[in-house]
């Protein structure tokens, strides 16, 4: 094999290796979560926002065509939420602006992930899987704020 | 002949060479900023 060759090939296998390297680092050493499948639990109608421990909340959302229950969320800074996400219908997508929470919305199952809000502000949240003529308008918001007593939600 | 035969031992692609390390500074840059950015969203 040519040298120039054999020198491409080792610096493509080592670049590969250093992706790799960095999302293992990233999953394991930073702790990052990926969406998490439930399929032993039966899926929730209705939506339910509760307190779990000190600024760790359960949110039980459901989507349906065209929006999310809840589509407002309020909760004070610093919250961890453990999102569980489900569809009443056809399946949707669920992507949070500014955060690493992208899942999707199957009837029949639940999906899970955990995201912290460590910031103050509106991080708004649509619906990313076309689900028919108004997915345009299936959108919702996490409002994160400082002096807030009771987490809040809102249709 | 003998002459020329040493003159392809003696070719280095150095153009493609420069071409290939401008890739892979490129697929390094790119494939980093969404890395740390995605980082920083926690």
């Amino acid at each position: 094999m040519d040298k120039s060759e054999k020198l491409a090939l080792t610096l493509s296998f080592l670049l590969l290796s250093l992706f790799f390297g960095a999302i293992v680092y990233a999953s394991m050493a930073r702790n990052i979560e990926v969406p998490t499948c439930i399929t032993d639990v039966e899926p929730f109608l209705t939506d339910t926002l509760f307190q779990t421990g000190p600024d760790e909340y359960e949110l039980q959302m459901v989507a349906r065509m065209w929006a999310f229950q809840p589509s407002v969320v309020r909760l004070p800074v610093g919250s961890t939420v453990n999102i569980y996400l489900t569809s009443q219908d056809i399946i949707h997508g669920f992507k949070v602006d500014r955060k690493n929470v992208n899942l999707m919305a199957a009837p029949g199952a639940i999906n899970y992930l955990k995201v912290t809000f460590d910031e103050a502000g509106e991080y708004k949240f649509a619906c990313h899987e076309f689900c028919g003529a108004a997915h345009h308008t299936m959108a919702g918001r996490f409002v994160i704020e400082e002096a807030i007593n009771e987490p809040e939600t809102a249709d | 002949m003998g002459t020329d035969h040493n003159k392809e031992e003696e070719f280095k692609p150095r153009g493609a060479m420069a071409f290939f390390v401008v890739l892979l500074v490129f697929f390094i840059t790119v494939y980093f900023s969404i890395y740390f950015l995605m980082l920083s969203w926690g």
